[in-house]
């Protein structure tokens, strides 16, 4: 049978669609019994980083993640053991080995020193967002102003001992609506678009528009999804998007009036993503924070996060947690024998403990430290 | 669905939550067996997201999300239940008859035989996509949000899917009719 797009479609529906009915008073009686026996979780907030969804623009974030991948099968070697034991034995007492780490050519990982002073104000809203291939960086500006930048490779100058790899500057009011009008003058942000980039290149977008922001990725074929279906942008749409490029990641082109404080300072997050992975193979977050000491899962629990610093995933990859909180749960780590990492990737700015699956063969579960933005994104420039 | 009930049962009502397991509990358990094709596992997923939904209810910022959100620990607790224990199962390859397409555009044993193999061959990760596509009529992008996963990435296991039960459909027709099990 030859089955054309369009048949394949129907005969799955309807097959994935047949009425099927199942009994669940058994299911029913066990859930009821175990929910008299299961306290509920706290709330507590988790980062939206993982809420993708709707928004195409991570898209560059999650081609570099898929590399990373490779280079960590590639390079990961063993290590992570528990000496003496398991981890949720062990007691936590005061060390002092969660502050940056450089390695050439600029990857550096780790929480700010203690007594940094974190940005303020805490919570602001995401004005435009911009992820150039060429240069490498990724760039976010805010309503209040503020201007944060990740750029490959190098520490910039001016960077201080707080730098964990992401320089703050800030703009002007007038800063803010020069950098968002040129944007949305393109007319290419109207409704999210993904356009065909017929090279090795990419950009992606994220601007506010009215009350909302709109999305634009230019990227390959390979990147799947809407990718495989999109129009190649045409030469005026290219050149737009190049035009775009330019401007942005060239900061001596702006007016001397967009700038409040050009300094380059280091930005101080006042939260950090406790964000748990399986790697390769996905573990329910529970199941990893179960394997750590119970002064670690007591300070998952005891997180407080202001309420207008909320995300919206209700995902529980990621715990927020206080730069304190963060710095006690990398000396409870310490102290249980879980593994710091060393960086492995040029451009790395993430914390990472790490330690081997004690159910899984050959699995890995990490437990990185990713710097909450002031919209609420936590920046995880690592696996997925 | 009934906001308030989800708010009381946030709070820690658990006579609403009951009433909130009963009227999800039996969709949630056709979707789970819808991808699991397991019914033992299905159910045990479905009964670990309906502890999962009492554990973590507090955390759910907007109550009126709660479908979506639930669905969320359902799919999560099928990846878990697939990852289990695979049971043997014959792979049954039943070919083609000489059979009228129906409304459905489907024959009427084989080509439903041959849907249910390739779909078994694919990962319960693929599987989810499809199911939560055609199963809850959900565009790709809330796929992906429930899946959590970018909606590229939805949209590629999408593809991937489909050609698997393509290929499925198509494999056996220039077989001879005969029943193989493997």
């Amino acid at each position: 049978m030859s089955t054309t797009d369009t048949d394949l479609d129907k005969v799955v529906r309807s097959w994935v669609r047949a009425p099927e009915s199942a009994s669940t008073d058994r299911i029913l009686d066990a859930v009821l019994a175990e929910v008299d026996a299961t306290p509920q979780r706290r709330r507590s907030w988790h980062a939206p980083w993982l809420a993708f969804g709707g928004s195409p623009l991570p898209i560059g974030l999650s081609v570099v993640a898929v590399l990373m991948v490779a280079l960590v099968a590639l390079t990961l070697q063993a290590g992570g053991q528990f000496p003496g034991g398991s981890p949720a034995s062990a007691e936590p007492p005061a060390t002092d080995d969660e502050g940056p780490i450089t390695s050439d050519p600029g990857a550096i990982m780790g929480l700010p020193p203690a007594g940094a002073t974190p940005s303020d104000p805490t919570p602001s809203e995401l004005v435009l967002r911009f992820e150039p291939s060429t240069p490498w960086m990724q760039s976010w500006l805010f309503a209040d102003g503020r201007l944060l930048t990740f750029r490959h490779g190098g520490r910039p100058t001016g960077a201080g001992d707080e730098y964990i790899g992401m320089i703050e500057q800030r703009l002007t009011a007038s800063g803010v609506e020069f950098l968002t009008s040129e944007v949305v003058d393109t007319g290419l942000f109207e409704d999210d678009l993904a356009l065909l980039w017929e090279g090795t290149g990419f950009l992606n977008m994220d601007v506010r528009n009215g009350d909302r922001l709109v999305a634009l990725g230019w990227g390959h074929r390979a990147w799947g999804g809407p990718w495989l279906t999109a129009p190649t942008a045409t030469p005026a749409q290219a050149q737009a998007l190049r035009g775009l490029t330019d401007l942005l990641s060239r900061q001596d082109a702006w007016p001397e009036s967009a700038w409040a404080d050009r300094t380059q300072r280091s930005y101080v997050p006042s939260f950090y993503g406790i964000c748990v992975r399986g790697v390769p193979d996905g573990v329910d977050p529970d199941e990893i924070w179960d394997q750590l000491p119970q002064a670690g899962r007591d300070l998952r629990d005891a997180a407080q996060v202001p309420a207008a610093y909320e995300g919206d995933a209700d995902d529980n990859y990621c715990t927020p947690m206080t730069i304190g909180d963060a710095r006690a749960l990398t000396r409870i780590l310490t102290a249980a024998g879980i593994e710091r990492q060393l960086p492995r990737f040029d451009g790395e700015i993430w914390l990472r403990y790490e330690f081997e699956d004690p159910n899984r063969r050959g699995n890995t579960l990490w437990i990185s430290f990713a710097p909450i933005l002031p919209h609420g994104e936590a920046i995880w420039l690592g696996p997925g | 669905m009934d906001t308030d009930l989800v708010i009381r049962a946030q709070r820690g009502d658990r006579g609403a939550f009951g009433v909130l397991a009963t009227e999800f509990a039996e969709r949630f358990a056709v979707t789970a067996r819808k991808i699991l094709r397991d019914h033992d596992l299905a159910d045990d997923a479905t009964q670990r997201a309906l502890v999962s939904v009492w554990r973590d209810l507090p955390q759910l910022r907007e109550p009126e999300r709660f479908e979506a959100w639930s669905y969320r620990l359902l799919v999560r607790a099928c990846y878990a239940e697939g990852r289990r224990e695979r049971r043997w199962a014959p792979d049954l390859r039943l070919l083609p008859l000489d059979e009228p397409v129906g409304d459905d555009g489907l024959h009427a044993v084989d080509d439903r035989d041959q849907l249910e193999a390739g779909f078994r061959r694919l990962s319960v990760n693929h599987r989810a996509v499809l199911v939560l596509h055609y199963y809850l009529d959900l565009p790709l992008d809330r796929v992906a949000e429930i899946c959590g996963i970018p909606v590229g990435t939805a949209h590629s296991r999408y593809h991937h899917a489909m050609r698997g039960l393509r290929a499925a459909l198509e494999a056996d027709a220039r077989a001879p009719i005969r029943e193989v099990v493997q």
